[in-house]
């Protein structure tokens, strides 16, 4: 303990020397660039004029999306007023801007307030220097492969002969969808059949996607037990994008399938997608059956009312 | 004339103990009316059984028409109509149904049923109710119904058991003319039983009398009177004020008297004829006061009664 | 033999017209009706199409509300029998018409065969027009017809509920003869139904769980309390006929109910339908008690009756 008390004076007298060189060495670094900034603010003492410009601040230049989607950029302009002004109003803040929109053939594109996006704008005025946000709604008009599309927004000032302008540049970006839609050909999802026969159905499968479908196989599930369903086509290679086919179904239910209703799944299914429906098979009585069965309460019913006339009193 | 019945030493035993039928030998002629009289467990029933075929006797044979009743019971019965005393139909059935069935049972053509169902119905008066139902019948015409029900069979013999019980007087005298008339106009021999003699005894001209399974009496009404009593078919029964004995003699001596007993002021003669002018000019010039006079035609109850007063 | 065909006539008359064969028949085809009706909207659930018998599933199927067919008949068929039976020789008697009969050139045994005669070709009547009425029903709504092995199943069937309605009208035919009063009669055999039918279950229960009680019980006392249980049951003709109509009409399973039989077992059969050859054999036993029964009843009461006449007035 006293060794340690005697010791303290020395270990201070370190720790001060070694801080205070910690704390010297930024303060030497800091003071050496404020000079350099000082002697660039020497070398040019006559401001040059500084022309407007158009600034645009865009946070999502790319969308990418699904057919059928409408894609919405949205960016924000701001208008650096120069040292110069050209056609300046009388404040000097404020300039009118046509807004051009670019877009594909195939599309329709347009301009719109940040919160408005029914209201397609074709010009704008702007503040000298706010901000200004905007939007521009792409809609692809028809089906279309997919792949990048430039959409282009340009704001030009609307006084005569003033070149500020500025354009900001959009790349929508379509992917291949893919949408398998099965169905049947008449729409109803029901039908009739005989058991122990042969009962032919049309299906319908539809590519309504954008890319094409490949491996397309075809399957039935939730049938009764003793059911054979069987397709023409059970595997397909390739359904390219808006094609459709038609698929016959052969349903042949068991030999003693008892008349009544069954619900049963088709399934089919692609690498990318599948779909499936349910159908309502109605199993009829064989008409010789139902005949039959008539036939014999029939006869039952007559040959006890003979008996009973045969035999009863009145 | 033919025996119809005749039964040689036929004897009923039932469980080894009971006698029912005690040797007994009966003969019964074609085209009588015979009385089978006994009181209830005299043996008349057993004695129709076995006439029938439906028991065996023990001992001994009975035959009707020649058949032996054991062994031939079908041949026996198709020819005897046999009318139980509580005689019942299928009350739901009409008159003509109940006959039509009794006709099929005894194998009679279709053809002639229907004929012989009108013939016997009109036989017993019934032909109007021929499509009714038995249940709205009285027991007289059910009584008559039965009748006709043995007629059907166009039998030769038919028994008849009790055929007056539970009638009244008028109904039973119809039954009575009926079974006299078949009697007459188609010669059917008839087999009464009964224990009713009075109404028996209008139309039996033979009557039987079974006790304890014997028969004790057997012949004509008259001779078993005469052979029992000694005679006599009447019994005139004189209330006098006093009784002296030369009255008896004198009454004694009148022709057709047979018998003339004394029972303090009472005097019971036995005859043969009606002989009460007689018997009241005898009495009046005896000057005795009569008081009352009474005949009755009932000696036949009176030999019954004196069979089976003991029993009753 | 003519005369039994003109007793056995007048008797068919006789139940053809009287008001408690009305409303028998009417009963049994409602009763008929209504379970096929059930039968119907269950059949889907319990039959597969490869069921090789799915037509017999319309006699066998039953519901929540209502039993099936085969039970519904094995509780009236005892009824039948006992309603047709039990007035048959008293009746006669009391009415005074079995003297009349009697008088007939028949043998007395005519009578008694007549009647019973009648009373099975009814009891037969009934019985196959229900049963004919339902596969007409059935094959209209269900479309699946019967195979020829169903066919025969069904005919089978209906030949051993006519014994068994056979069996039960002896008895009652018996009690007709025995006693005079109908009542006395028909109280006495609907007391001895009564006792088959529900008394005998509780007292084999009863038994049973005296002799192996079933708490904590290992799998062997368990099939004991089940083989006492079983062989006190088959006293009763009720239990005789209930197995065999069950195991002729269910061929896939219906057989378990003969023996005890251990879950365990029964997961590794394969639930092969019984040919029809091996489900007569499996009831070859009740079949022939049943047949033997109505035989003797009938044949008792034909002694009874052929004896007891001899005395009569």
């Amino acid at each position: 303990m006293e060794n340690i008390k005697r010791k303290i004076p020395v270990f201070l007298l370190m720790l001060v020397f070694v801080l205070s060189i910690v704390f010297m060495v930024p303060g030497l670094l800091l003071g050496q660039e404020e000079d350099e900034a000082d002697a660039e603010e020497l070398e040019e003492p006559e401001p040059e004029p500084v022309p407007e410009t158009l600034e645009f601040d865009v946070t999502y230049p790319e969308i990418q999306a699904e057919l059928g989607s409408t894609y919405e950029f949205e960016f924000k302009v701001i208008y650096n007023t120069g040292t110069e002004p050209f056609g300046l109003e009388e404040d000097g803040s404020e300039k009118v801007f046509d807004i051009l929109v670019e877009y594909p053939e195939t599309w329709f594109a347009a301009a719109t307030p940040q919160y408005q996006t029914e209201t397609e704008i074709t010009a704008v005025k702007l503040k000298g220097a706010a901000e200004e946000s905007l939007r521009v709604v792409a809609i692809p008009l028809v089906n279309l492969d997919p792949g990048e599309y430039d959409i282009s927004v340009t704001l030009k000032s609307s006084i005569e002969d003033d070149p500020l302008e500025g354009t900001v540049e959009f790349k929508a970006i379509i992917t291949s969808t893919y949408d398998m839609q099965l169905s049947t050909k008449t729409g109803r999802l029901s039908t009739d059949v005989t058991s122990g026969q042969d009962n032919h159905y049309k299906l319908l499968l539809k590519n309504n996607g954008s890319a094409s479908l490949e491996n397309i196989k075809i399957s039935s599930t939730n049938e009764p037990e003793g059911w054979k369903i069987d397709f023409d086509t059970d595997e397909i290679e390739i359904l390219e994008a808006g094609e459709e086919k038609e698929i016959d179904a052969n349903i042949k239910p068991a030999d003693k399938t008892i008349a009544g209703d069954y619900m049963i799944m088709i399934n089919a299914k692609s690498d990318n997608a599948e779909d499936d429906i349910e159908l309502r098979i109605t199993v009829e009585t064989p008409t010789i059956w139902g005949i039959v069965g008539i036939g014999i309460i029939v006869v039952v019913i007559i040959a006890v009312a003979i008996v009973f006339a045969r035999l009863g009193r009145r | 004339m033919n025996n119809i019945i005749v039964a040689e030493n036929l004897t009923k035993i039932y469980d080894q103990t009971t006698t029912a039928v005690d040797h007994l030998n009966l003969t019964i002629e074609e085209g009588e009316i015979f009385g089978l009289l006994g009181p209830n467990g005299a043996g008349k029933s057993t004695i129709i059984l076995m006439l029938l075929g439906l028991t065996e006797p023990t001992e001994g044979k009975i035959s009707v028409a020649g058949f032996n009743s054991t062994r031939e019971p079908l041949k026996v019965k198709s020819v005897t109509g046999y009318l139980p005393e509580k005689v019942g139909f299928y009350e739901d059935m009409t008159a003509y149904a109940n006959l039509f069935y009794t006709a099929e049972l005894n194998r009679i053509p279709y053809r002639e049923i229907p004929d012989r169902i009108d013939k016997a119905l009109s036989l017993v008066n019934l032909s109007p109710n021929k499509r009714q139902k038995v249940k709205t019948f009285s027991k007289g015409m059910k009584q008559r119904l039965g009748i006709a029900d043995v007629l059907i069979k166009e039998p030769k013999l038919v028994i008849f058991d009790e055929p007056t019980e539970g009638l009244d007087p008028k109904v039973a005298n119809q039954i009575l003319n009926t079974i006299l008339d078949l009697n007459r106009e188609n010669g059917i021999t008839f087999v009464l039983s009964s224990h009713q003699l009075n109404m028996v005894q209008k139309v039996c001209a033979r009557v039987g009398i079974m006790s304890h399974g014997k028969l004790v009496g057997e012949g004509p009404i008259d001779e078993l009177g005469r052979d029992i009593f000694g005679g006599g078919k009447y019994r005139i029964e004189i209330e006098l004020a006093r009784v002296p004995d030369e009255l008896i003699a004198k009454i004694k001596s009148l022709p057709g008297i047979i018998s003339v007993g004394v029972d303090g002021s009472r005097l019971s003669v036995v005859c043969n004829e009606d002989l009460r002018e007689d018997i009241s000019r005898t009495i009046a010039k005896e000057a005795i006061i009569m008081t009352g006079m009474d005949i009755k035609q009932d000696a036949l109850e009176e030999i019954y009664l004196r069979y089976f007063k003991e029993e009753e | 033999m003519r005369s039994v065909l003109t007793v056995f006539r007048k008797e068919l008359k006789d139940h053809f017209s009287s008001k408690k064969f009305l409303i028998l028949l009417a009963l049994i085809y409602i009763a008929g009706l209504a379970s096929t009706y059930v039968a119907l909207s269950n059949i889907h659930d319990v039959a597969s199409a490869l069921d090789r018998h799915v037509f017999l599933r319309l006699y066998t199927t039953g519901g929540d509300v209502l039993p099936s067919f085969i039970s519904f008949i094995s509780f009236f068929i005892p009824i039948i029998g006992i309603i047709f039976g039990f007035d048959a020789i008293n009746s006669e008697r009391t009415s005074g018409n079995l003297s009349r009969l009697m008088s007939q050139p028949i043998y007395r045994d005519t009578v008694i065969n007549g009647k019973f005669l009648a009373g099975v070709t009814t009891l037969s009547i009934i019985i196959a027009s229900i049963a004919f009425i339902i596969a007409g029903v059935g094959l209209t709504s269900i479309g699946v017809p019967p195979t020829s092995e169903e066919i025969l199943r069904i005919f089978f069937f209906v030949f051993i509920c006519v014994f068994y309605g056979g069996f039960w009208m002896g008895l009652s035919i018996l009690f007709s003869v025995v006693m005079e009063k109908t009542a006395a009669s028909i109280l006495t055999a609907i007391a001895i139904w009564i006792f088959f039918m529900f008394f005998l279950p509780i007292i084999a229960n009863a038994i049973a769980n005296g002799v192996a009680p079933l708490e904590n019980a290992t799998t062997a006392v368990q099939i004991q309390n089940y083989s006492i249980e079983q062989s006190l049951l088959r006293i009763s003709p009720s239990t005789l006929f209930t197995e065999t109509i069950a195991i002729l009409l269910i061929p896939t399973g219906g057989h378990f109910m003969l023996q005890p039989v251990l879950e365990s077992d029964i997961a590794n059969m394969i639930a092969n339908p019984l040919s029809l050859g091996q489900s007569l054999i499996q009831v070859w036993p009740q079949l022939v008690v049943i047949i033997a029964l109505a035989i003797i009843c009938f044949a008792l009461s034909y002694v009874v009756f052929m004896r007891q006449e001899i005395r009569s007035t």
